[in-house]
C-alpha cells in the first residue's frame, strides 16, 4: 500500500474539512484547491506537488468566465461545469483537493506524475462523475431534511428545527468523504493500469493516435465553448486518457 | 392605544450577540432550491425570536416568517442577521419581510463582488506573485499561504462580527445607505482581479507543462485564451488575463524563481 493508515485517516479529515468549508462558505480559504492541494502535499511530504496540482485546478476553475470565483448558487445554469459533466462547482472545487492528494501520494512513492496536466483533469472528471451520482443521493437528503425543517418551522418547535440543522451538518461531512475520499482510493487503484500500460513501453503510432485524440478533444471542447451544446460529453475523459498516454510517453519511463 | 415598539440600547446583550454570531457562520445550512438560505437565516435569528415570544404559536408564527426564501451572503449576512434580530425584539417582526426583499439582495451582491469577486481573488494573485518572485524554500512557501490565510479570514470574519453590531445599530437604515452609494459600480472594475489571478496561474502552469522552459503559446494556452475569449461577455477581464500572463512572464524571465 502507498500510503500508512494514519496518512489516509488525516486525508479523511482533510476531506471533510474542505467539504465543509466549501459548502457552508467558512471563508477560511481552505477549500480553495490552491491551499488544499498544497495541504495534501504537505500531508504526504510532497508539498511541491500537491502545490503544483493546486495551482493546475486553481487555473482551471478560478476564471470569472467559469464562474468559480463565486460560491455555488443555483442560479448559474450556464457554468461550464454542467458542460463537461461535472454537476456542481463543490465537486469540481473538491476535485482540486483530490489532485493534490493523489499527486502528492504517487510522487511520495517515487513516481514522476506530479506535473501532470492531464492527470488532474481526470481526476476533476473522475470526481465529477462520482459527485454526480452522490449528488443525487444527496439531494434526495437534502429534500428531506428540508422538509422537515419547515415543518418544524410551521409548528414552533426550535428544538426539533435546531436538531434537524445539525444532522445537516454531519450530512455535508460524510458527503466530504464519500466525494473526495473515496474518489481519491480509486484514483490510486486505476493508477495501477496506467503503471501496466507504461510498463510495455508505448511506441511512436501510440503516440500518433494519442496525438490525434488530444486535437480531437480540443476541437470538441471549443465546439462546446462555441455552441453550448453538451453532446459528446465522453470527449473529457479521451482527452485525459489520450494526454495519458502522450505524457507517459513523453516521460519515456515510471 | 396604538403599539409603541420598546427602544431598545444601540448594542445587541452580550449572549445574544455572540449566539447570533455563532449562528451566523452556518447560515448556509439548508441551502436548497426552494429556500435558498431561507432555513439558514431562521436558525442563525432564532434566539432572537425565542426571546420574548409569548407561547408556541406566536414562535411558530415567528419562525414562519423567516424560512421563506433569501438569498444572503455569509460574509455580510450579519447585517441583516443583526437588523432583523432587533426588530423582532422590538416587536416589529411583521415588518421584516419588507426589509429583507429590499435589503437581502443589496447585501448579497455586496457579499459577492467584495469577498468573492475582488478580495479571494486579489489575494491569490499576490500568493502567486509572491512564489514566483520569492526564492522557493519551505519557510517562505507557508509564510505566503499563512499570510494568505490570515489576511482572508481576518477579513471576512471581522465583517461578519462586525456585521451582527452594526446591523443592530442600524437596522434596516444601512439599506437606505447601500442602495445610494451604488456599490456594484464601485465593485465592477475590480473584477479585474479574478482575471489577473487566471492570467498569472496559466502563466506557471504553462511554465510548469513545459519543464521550466519559456514558451510563448502551447495549446494549452491557446485552449485557455479561447476559454476566456468567449467566455467572458465583457472585454476588460480578458485584457487583465492577457495583462497578468505579461506580468507573469517577465517575472518569471528576470525573477530568481524557485519553481
Amino acid at each position: 500500500m502507498l500510503l500508512t493508515g494514519e496518512a489516509w485517516w488525516l486525508a479523511a479529515f482533510l476531506a471533510v474539512i474542505v467539504r465543509l468549508d466549501r459548502y457552508l462558505h467558512l471563508s477560511t480559504f481552505l477549500s480553495q484547491p490552491l491551499v488544499s492541494g498544497l495541504l495534501a502535499g504537505a500531508l504526504f511530504n510532497e508539498w511541491q506537488a500537491g502545490l503544483t496540482a493546486g495551482l493546475l485546478v486553481q487555473a482551471a476553475w478560478l476564471h470569472q468566465c467559469l464562474d468559480t470565483a463565486t460560491p455555488p448558487r443555483y442560479s448559474a445554469k450556464n457554468s461550464i461545469f454542467r458542460r463537461v459533466g461535472l454537476t456542481d462547482q463543490p465537486d469540481a472545487t473538491s476535485a482540486g483537493a483530490v489532485a493534490g492528494l493523489l499527486n502528492a501520494a504517487l510522487v511520495s512513492a517515487g513516481r514522476p506524475v506530479g506535473l501532470s496536466l492531464a492527470y488532474a483533469l481526470f481526476v476533476a472528471w473522475l470526481t465529477g462523475a462520482l459527485g454526480a451520482i452522490v449528488n443525487r443521493l444527496h439531494l434526495a437528503i437534502n429534500d428531506r431534511t428540508v422538509s422537515l425543517a419547515d415543518l418544524y418551522a410551521t409548528r414552533g418547535e426550535a428544538k426539533e428545527f435546531s436538531r434537524i440543522v445539525f444532522l445537516d451538518l454531519i450530512h455535508h461531512a460524510v458527503a466530504g468523504l464519500v466525494i473526495i475520499w473515496i474518489p481519491a482510493r480509486l484514483g490510486l487503484f486505476l493508477w495501477s493500469f496506467v503503471e501496466i500500460i507504461a510498463a510495455n513501453r508505448i511506441d511512436p503510432t501510440a503516440r500518433f493516435v494519442g496525438e490525434a485524440l488530444i486535437g480531437y478533444g480540443i476541437v470538441t471542447l471549443a465546439r462546446w465553448f462555441v455552441t453550448g451544446r453538451r453532446g459528446f460529453a465522453f470527449a473529457m475523459p479521451i482527452v485525459a486518457a489520450a494526454a495519458y498516454v502522450l505524457i507517459i510517453n513523453m516521460m519515456g519511463e515510471l | 392605544m396604538p403599539h409603541v415598539a420598546p427602544e431598545l440600547p444601540n448594542t445587541p446583550p452580550r449572549r445574544l450577540a455572540i449566539t447570533l454570531i455563532i449562528r451566523s457562520v452556518l447560515v448556509r445550512i439548508l441551502t436548497s432550491t426552494r429556500r435558498i438560505q431561507g432555513i439558514g437565516l431562521a436558525w442563525a435569528v432564532l434566539p432572537a425570536l425565542k426571546r420574548n415570544s409569548r407561547d408556541r404559536k406566536d414562535l411558530a408564527s415567528r419562525m414562519h416568517r423567516h424560512v421563506y426564501r433569501c438569498e444572503v451572503d455569509p460574509d455580510t449576512a450579519g447585517l441583516l442577521i443583526g437588523a432583523i434580530a432587533r426588530k423582532e425584539m422590538r416587536g416589529l417582526g411583521h415588518s421584516t419581510p419588507r426589509m429583507k426583499s429590499s435589503y437581502a439582495p443589496l447585501l448579497f451582491h455586496l457579499g459577492r463582488d467584495l469577498m468573492d469577486r475582488t478580495v479571494r481573488p486579489l489575494l491569490l494573485a499576490l500568493a502567486i506573485l509572491l512564489l514566483l518572485a520569492l526564492p522557493q524554500d519551505e519557510i517562505t512557501l507557508v509564510a505566503i499561504i499563512m499570510g494568505m490565510l490570515v489576511l482572508q479570514n481576518t477579513f471576512t470574519w471581522t465583517a461578519r462580527f462586525a456585521g451582527i453590531y452594526w446591523g443592530w445599530a442600524l437596522e434596516d437604515k444601512a439599506a437606505i445607505i447601500f442602495s445610494r452609494l451604488v456599490v456594484r459600480r464601485w465593485t465592477e472594475g475590480l473584477k479585474w482581479g479574478g482575471a489577473a489571478v487566471t492570467g498569472l496561474l496559466f502563466t506557471v502552469v504553462l511554465f510548469l507543462y513545459n519543464a521550466g522552459e519559456h514558451t510563448g503559446f502551447s495549446p494549452a494556452a491557446g485552449l485557455g485564451m479561447l476559454i476566456a475569449l468567449i467566455g467572458n461577455r465583457r472585454l476588460h477581464p480578458t485584457l487583465g488575463f492577457f495583462a497578468a500572463w505579461i506580468v507573469g512572464l517577465v517575472v518569471l524571465m528576470t525573477g530568481t524563481s524557485g519553481l
